[in-house]
């Protein structure tokens, strides 16, 4: 929002009162409408996506098929047409170059991009919502005149927090994000503020919605506990641009490709804390429960989560600050806001601009896992009044 | 003798891999350890046959490992046993399907814990009508009804303190009007007290037995301290290695014990507090002067004879004369037997 002359400024002012009742009216759409919509969007993604599942099968079948029947090729290549020697103990028999490893390679790369081709319009469909969502955030925040803005949130932040020290951290912020123009959209670009923003408060539900019933399932469930707790395992050392690649052959260059990369990046702290914090909870108090009569739910909502809650939250600032950590990464496959910038800035070696948009991140994240994290202090007073 | 409120029969419970293969070497008389050498399972309770006297106090008694706890969980079937009936009222708790199970412990059954189990993130007044809050009642009706217990075990004043601000016995206080709330006719007590300082100890079985005699509730209260036992229980059975040893009054305990492991449980007990005075008289005869009431126990009808120690007391129940004592009766009564074995303190 730009203002040419003072009288365009009281004009502005004049219709104040209609951006506050927008901004009302905004909200109450947001979560009366919109977000229903969407949650009803993303169930029938996930039906569809169900229906799809027989063939999904059987695509993986012969991905796999054709990639064992590839390795079975080379090794009995190797052992019956190679003419075995001595000299064979030497050395290792690996060389980067030999067609061997070329087939294998191959075997996995081919039957992908088949595979990826017949599934990524599915799987697009099933995240289309997210980011729509994902865009309209971005274009409300940056819809919103920033005298108007900037207080909501600092005033969001204190309702949710009632702590001086994060307000004030927030009210940093934003003077910080809007003095660097961080906050306004530009010719042809949206917001990068508001951008990333978007992104992490996408990628944080997308994490905690999937990552906390998971958690819930492990905690319930020791099989499902061990054939799970490798797969986090791979998510958290498998370096971030190998499960890029796949990503982008099925979604191309866009901000689905990064949203998915965040949230594999940082979900797998909310699961494990979640399962540990239900695992922890003393045996004595669910005995109670079930003495009494609780039925499954009622010990589950009345009892597991309550008391596994410190470790959930736990589990949910480390995914926040996961999440966040993974900007620069997402905006290399086409997630854009800061970590676009702090791309760009690097390219040029330009420190000064480095430093500006890192900070940038850095208040972003300090304010969002503060918040959360007095949330949480909130939700637990039970464990502040100790005797 | 009262009606039987809770049987228990030929109750079996075997830890292991594959307990319904082990059942047939426990009904054969394979012993504990045994078992669990030869066949890898442990022996949890076995052969229990108890019939619980309605609006009584039964305690179980046993020392850690003895199965006692494991006994009242079968009550209430937080564990399933491997062989064997539990009826309540004519209902065989093991029969039932979960529905049924939830209503049934919801309704009929509350319980006090060892460690307290209470819920560490909601206040006392909420702890206390969490019962009532799964049988489904309005939270105003429970509030209301949770307020009654908190006033009536002392706590007034404390509603809105949360659990961990409050000391044990205070703690233990509120799971007793949790339990207490739900109005149920039974009451399993899980080691309720040990957890406590001897004082609040004391002050809370002074508690539960003011409690008891207004409310008159079938209670079933697990100890492993005999002098507690001893002091509430109307009935005492003695559990040793997941087996019944013996069950009767705490006069037949003490004055009969079923064998050594038993009266050495009982050597060390104060004798001249816990023996009445009818359980030592000799019925039909007469006595002096002096005049002792028969559920009186020794320590103070000792006291009442010291002016004529030469003569009997005459032992009046219900204001009738219904026999004699003399001093030397009741020294003899007290006397600390000598244990009856090299290796009497073996169970220790």
């Amino acid at each position: 929002m730009q203002f040419f002359s003072f009288g365009e400024f009281l004009n502005y002012l004049a219709t104040a009162p209609g951006f506050v009742w927008n901004l009302i009216v905004h909200t109450f759409w947001l979560i009366f409408w919109y977000l229903p919509i969407l949650v009803a969007q993303i169930i029938w993604s996930l039906i569809s996506f169900i229906f799809y599942l027989p063939i999904f099968v059987y695509k993986t079948l012969v991905w796999f098929w054709t990639f064992f029947g590839n390795v079975i090729e080379v090794v009995h290549d190797y052992v019956f047409i190679r003419d075995w020697s001595w000299d064979d103990l030497g050395y290792f028999p690996a060389n980067r170059s030999s067609s061997t490893a070329e087939i294998l390679r191959e075997g996995i790369d081919q039957p992908f991009a088949r595979f990826a081709g017949d599934i990524s319009v599915a799987v697009k469909v099933a995240l289309e919502p997210l980011i729509e969502a994902m865009d309209w955030i971005t274009s409300q925040l940056s819809a919103i005149p920033w005298v108007f803005l900037f207080p909501a949130i600092v005033a969001l932040v204190w309702i949710t927090s009632r702590n001086i020290g994060v307000t004030i951290l927030a009210v940093v912020a934003m003077l910080y994000l809007g003095w660097f123009g961080l906050t306004e959209p530009d010719l042809n670009a949206a917001a990068a503020a508001w951008e990333t923003v978007a992104l992490m408060i996408m990628s944080i539900l997308l994490c905690v919605a999937v990552g906390v019933p998971l958690g819930i399932m492990m905690a319930f469930s020791d099989i499902i506990e061990r054939s799970v707790k490798p797969i986090l395992d791979v998510m958290q050392t498998m370096p971030s641009f190998v499960y890029l690649i796949p990503v982008l052959i099925i979604f191309g260059v866009s901000k689905v490709a990064g949203l998915i990369a965040v949230t594999i990046y940082a979900m797998p702290p909310v699961i494990r804390l979640t399962n540990l914090g239900i695992r922890l909870v003393a045996f004595d108090v669910i005995e109670a429960a079930n003495a009494f009569g609780a039925t499954y739910r009622q010990r589950l909502t009345g009892v597991l989560i309550p008391l596994a809650l410190p470790n959930i939250f736990a589990g949910i600032n480390q995914t926040i600050m996961m999440a966040l950590a993974m900007v620069v990464i997402a905006a290399l496959v086409g997630a854009g806001g800061l970590g676009q910038l702090v791309l760009q800035a690097q390219s040029n070696t330009q420190l000064g601009r480095g430093l500006e948009y890192g900070f940038a991140i850095v208040l972003i994240a300090i304010v969002i896992d503060r918040t959360f994290y007095v949330i949480g202090e909130r939700m637990q007073e039970h464990r502040r009044v100790g005797h | 003798m009262s009606t039987t409120k809770l049987s228990i029969k030929n109750l079996y419970k075997i830890f292991g891999p594959n307990p319904k293969e082990a059942l047939p070497h426990v009904e054969r008389g394979v012993g504990k350890t045994e078992l669990l050498e030869d066949y890898g399972h442990v022996l949890g309770l076995n052969n229990i046959n108890i019939d619980m006297p309605e609006k009584k106090l039964q305690v179980i008694m046993g020392l850690s490992g003895s199965g006692k706890s494991t006994l009242i969980r079968h009550i209430n079937r937080l564990i399933d046993p491997t062989a064997g009936e539990v009826v309540i009222d004519g209902h065989d708790v093991l029969k039932m399907d979960d529905v049924e199970l939830r209503k049934f412990r919801q309704n009929n059954l509350s319980m006090v814990f060892q460690k307290f189990a209470l819920l560490p993130h909601i206040t006392v007044a909420d702890n206390a009508a969490y019962g009532l809050k799964l049988q489904g009642i309005s939270a105003g009706e429970a509030k209301e009804r949770a307020q009654k217990w908190i006033d009536r075990v002392g706590l007034t004043g404390f509603e809105r303190h949360y659990p961990s601000q409050l000391s044990g016995g205070m703690q233990q206080r509120v799971g007793l009007a949790r339990a207490l709330a739900t109005d149920t006719d039974i009451l399993l007590m899980d080691e309720a007290f040990s957890a406590l300082d001897p004082l609040i100890r004391t002050d809370m079985q002074d508690v539960l037995l003011e409690l008891q005699s207004e409310l008159n509730k079938t209670i079933i209260f697990i100890t492993h301290d005999l002098d507690e036992a001893l002091r509430i229980g109307d009935d005492i059975a003695i559990l040793r290695d997941g087996s019944l040893v013996q069950q009767g009054n705490p006069q037949e305990i003490i004055m009969k014990p079923a064998d050594d492991y038993v009266s050495d449980f009982i050597m060390d007990i104060n004798r001249s507090r816990v023996l009445k005075v009818e359980t030592v008289m000799s019925s039909g005869e007469k006595g002096g002067s002096v005049k002792v009431e028969g559920g009186e126990a020794i320590e103070s009808a000792l006291q009442k004879l010291k002016d004529s120690p030469t003569k009997a007391a005459t032992v009046l129940k219900d204001g009738k004369p219904v026999g004699a004592i003399t001093l030397s009766q009741m020294i003899e009564a007290i006397e600390r037997p000598a244990p009856e074995t090299a290796s009497g303190n073996v169970y220790r």
